[in-house]
């Protein structure tokens, strides 16, 4: 069990940094106007996806509780999310290019020459598989995901995520609702080095109903995902963008889709295995599929 | 035995979705644009000019050329920078080569009877076969360590023999499109 623990964290690791080298690889061309726009999408997935997949009921017990839960899920891109319009300097129109997420590099023609933008990655959906723990006492519970401190590669970049929930469970406090509601609050990172640093912050209204195996669960929730990327631009004295012809160092802040999102799941109960499935109707959807094994 | 099982399913099903969220990012498309300046002047009727163009001297090919796989023509352009007089009427022709003056020609374009003025721009449209010839050039380069330059010609013909001094400065824009593997 301990060795399949390890091996988790350890594969975890390497998929989230891969989505970070390809995005790093690309981003040597594009001006610092136009890199928001290329890597919103991604940032929202990141965020969506730490998010996702932190409850699977309202209800925490009165007693000390503990779990372990394997948890995937497929962020869900949509169509609108792989294009954008750059920014374009002036005696250029601006067209729809390629986000992160999108196909074929865009390109725009003017009195300089051509522009180009990158191409992003034909992705239609994101898997992500992250292993998650529990603690719960006296109807609050803390959730995590985490990794240790990874180096990655040959330059042996350092590479961690983690996400934090704290999860109450109000209804305790009432009579006779027929129901259990949760509010939970959770913050999470994913570092890459010293290039993209993510922060995200969620809060999630939980509403589930027991019955005999199984578990209707629904949550309403507001995230806020943001990241600091530092990257290089190359330099290219003859690029027909401006902002493209000197080499620079660019740091800069960029929000994701931040909003709110409807969750809606059932769990099986099976002893102290639980299995789960939910929805979550977002910026970018995700289905979350998750075995737990609750104490 | 059983829970060894589960464990073992798990971690497969994982690994295959961990690999598919690698996979997703390691093709790459990006545009290469190169630009070909010509400059030249004349008393008679004909204005001509030649550059070599090396890719090897481009910042993008230079960026990702260890990762490139796959490259294609997409656009040519040209667009006329200066004239003297304003406006001169005549025929441009622009042509390319493989490598040097002596290389097989891949393409070449003729605008008959244009008026050619600072800002005069066009498209060069190219046959599918011209295209076919110079993807396999390019394609040459990483396949068989073939050179990395192109010869450019650029001539405007049948000008007015009126003894004045013509003069045009004209760039050539190309766009290819590379792919390839992070």
């Amino acid at each position: 069990m301990r060795k399949f623990l390890i091996t988790m964290l350890i594969l975890t690791g390497p998929t989230m940094f891969s989505l970070r080298a390809g995005v790093d690889e690309v981003l040597s061309f594009v001006s610092e106007k136009n890199v928001e726009g290329y890597l919103k999408p991604f940032v929202t997935s990141l965020g969506v996806g730490l998010n996702s997949g932190m409850y699977h009921s309202a209800m925490v017990p009165e007693k000390l509780s503990y779990g372990f839960t394997l948890r995937s899920m497929l962020v869900l891109v949509p169509e609108d999310q792989k294009t954008f319009k750059p920014y374009t300097p002036v005696g250029y129109s601006s067209e729809s290019t390629a986000t992160v997420y999108g196909g074929d590099p865009g390109y725009i023609y003017g009195d300089q020459g051509y522009i180009s933008y990158p191409g992003g990655f034909n992705v239609d959906l994101l898997a992500l598989a992250f292993p998650q723990i529990n603690l719960g006492w006296k109807g609050t519970e803390l959730t995590a995901k985490f990794t240790p401190v990874l180096e990655i590669g040959e330059s042996k970049e350092e590479f961690y995520f983690y996400t934090f929930a704290l999860k109450h469970e109000v209804t305790r406090y009432f009579n006779n609702v027929p129901f259990n509601g949760a509010i939970q609050l959770g913050f999470g990172k994913i570092k890459f080095s010293d290039q993209l640093d993510f922060g995200n912050m969620a809060v999630n209204l939980i509403a589930s109903k027991d019955f005999r195996l199984s578990t209707l669960y629904a949550g309403l929730s507001y995230q806020k995902t943001e990241v600091e990327a530092n990257y290089s631009i190359v330099g290219d004295p003859e690029n027909a963008d401006p902002d493209l012809r000197l080499p620079k160092d660019v740091s800069l802040t960029i929000d994701g889709e931040n909003g709110f999102g409807i969750t809606a799941g059932a769990a099986l109960r099976l002893g102290f295995f639980v299995l789960n499935a939910d929805y979550t109707f977002n910026f970018q959807s995700v289905i979350t599929a998750g075995m737990s094994f609750q104490f | 035995m059983k829970m060894k099982k589960y464990l073992f399913l798990l971690t497969a099903v994982f690994s295959i979705l961990i690999m598919a969220g690698c996979d997703a990012f390691e093709d790459f498309t990006v545009n290469v644009p190169l630009t070909v300046a010509f400059t030249d002047s004349t008393y008679s009727t004909e204005t001509f000019d030649n550059e070599t163009y090396d890719l090897a001297d481009n910042s993008v090919y230079q960026e990702y050329k260890e990762k490139i796989e796959d490259f294609e023509f997409l656009e040519a352009r040209y667009n006329v920078k200066e004239t003297l007089p304003d406006t001169i009427t005549g025929t441009m022709t622009f042509t390319v080569n493989k490598n040097d003056s002596l290389g097989e020609e891949i393409f070449s374009q003729v605008f008959p009877n244009v008026k050619v003025y600072k800002g005069a721009t066009d498209m060069l449209v190219l046959t599918q076969p011209q295209i076919q010839m110079f993807n396999a050039y390019l394609l040459n380069m990483y396949a068989n360590a073939g050179t990395t330059k192109f010869y450019g010609e650029a001539v405007v013909s049948g000008l007015t023999d009126n003894g004045t001094l013509k003069k045009i400065v004209v760039e050539l824009h190309l766009l290819l499109k590379a792919k390839g593997k992070l």
